[in-house]
């Protein structure tokens, strides 16, 4: 036993190290999760693997459909892509992420409401706010900064949603024992069945 | 471990479902009504097995337990991966339904390989860890060849992503082997007949 100790303990100590100098890319896991939303023309996301560690330095895709390839990119160090779509914007935009060894994440973008709710407001130009006159400001300016406002605003949402999604991805006890309900299951029914055979 | 939906080639999905289906039949024919509780208990074990992971240094590991699978069930390890596997792609979409061929294939193939060494290894009356480390590791390292094969239709040269796959999971390997030891260790101390359980 003495032995028997004295080796796991060789290797668990062979493995701390290996890990500490080797930090090989997380190929262990099995779920590649991508979440993405459109800021302007640019499509802004991030990706990780189920355990929640981001999948680092991995090509991202966007594409208008299997064959076509809009833009090419990477994943920073946080597992963070931030994409500009060029125009035309397609109606949809499929976000792909290649993990390697297997692993693939994809996610889809409806882009199709963006740039028709652009408000044809005829007395935008004669808008007085704070004696400020907006007279001669054009509409685009306009738009430009209140996206800008409003991103900045729902930022704190964004990010609470990005968490949200991250604690969602992870599995949960609820399905974890549901699955072992069905293999006792399972196990139950094989046994009824060889047991009436045997019986007959 | 799990190869994710819409990456592999039809040849390879087919070709891979074509194996789990004939070792699936096959595995389930080996059953008795003395081993299908040990065959629903395994099951049960691969099931929460990838759940657990242990976080080494910047990366995650988890346990697949093919090896221990082999020495225990033997071809009838098919079936119990495929009941495994399919729940955690229904229950966690790790892996998916159309890849589940493959990814059954690529675990339970290793395993019953490694699992017939090991159990040749402890008929020779080797040192039970000895036998239960080198099931485990070699079903690992023969996990992550199938899944550099699998992948090699897809343009990924082989020698590249499986010395990138196998190198990811060398931790892997130590940590299932030393598992794997003590559990048969534990188990031909306990139960002298595990290994006669009938399946063979």
């Amino acid at each position: 036993m003495t032995i028997l100790k004295a080796r796991s303990m060789f290797a668990i100590l062979a493995i701390v190290s290996m890990v500490l100098t080797v930090n090989p890319p997380s190929a262990m896991a099995h779920r590649l999760s991508v979440f993405a939303i459109l800021e302007g023309d640019t499509v802004n996301g991030e990706a990780y693997f189920n355990d929640g560690t981001p999948a680092k330095g991995c090509p991202v895709f966007l594409k208008v459909n299997k064959d076509q390839t809009l833009v090419k990119g990477k994943t920073d160090e946080e597992g963070l892509f931030s994409l500009k779509v060029p125009s035309p914007m397609p109606n949809r935009l499929e976000v792909i992420v290649e993990g390697g060894a297997g692993h693939r994440g994809t996610t889809t973008i409806e882009t199709s409401r963006k740039g028709n709710e652009t408000v044809k407001d005829a007395n935008a130009k004669t808008y007085k706010t704070e004696g400020i006159s907006l007279q001669g400001v054009s509409e685009e300016a306009i738009e430009t900064a209140v996206r800008k406002v409003v991103r900045e605003e729902i930022k704190p949402v964004i990010d609470e949603l990005l968490k949200l999604n991250l604690e969602l991805s992870k599995p949960g006890i609820t399905e974890i024992l549901g699955g072992i309900g069905y293999i006792v299951g399972l196990t139950g029914l094989a046994l009824w069945i060889r047991g009436k055979k045997r019986h007959e | 471990m799990h190869i994710a939906e819409g990456v592999l080639s039809l040849p390879v999905l087919v070709s891979g479902a074509a194996i789990a289906t004939a070792g699936t039949a096959y595995g389930i024919k080996k059953l008795s009504f003395e081993t299908i509780p040990r065959c629903g208990i395994v099951s049960a074990a691969l099931f929460v097995a990838s759940l657990i992971h242990v976080n080494l240094g910047a990366t995650s590991v988890h346990l697949v337990l093919g090896g221990l699978g082999g020495i225990l069930l033997g071809w009838s390890l098919f079936p119990a991966f495929l009941v495994a596997l399919l729940l955690q792609a229904v229950l966690f979409q790790f892996g998916g339904l159309i890849v589940l061929g493959v990814n059954v294939t690529n675990m339970a193939l290793p395993g019953i390989l490694a699992g017939m060494i090991g159990r040749a290894m402890l008929k020779a009356n080797i040192n039970p860890f000895i036998c239960g480390f080198t099931s485990g590791l070699l079903g690992i390292l023969g996990s992550a060849a199938c899944v550099a094969i699998s992948l090699l239709f897809r343009g990924e040269a082989f020698m590249t992503s499986a010395v990138m796959i196998t190198s990811a999971h060398l931790p892997v390997m130590i940590i299932e082997g030393i598992v794997t030891g003590f559990i048969v260790s534990y188990l031909s101390k306990t139960d002298k007949t595990f290994l006669e359980g009938g399946i063979k």
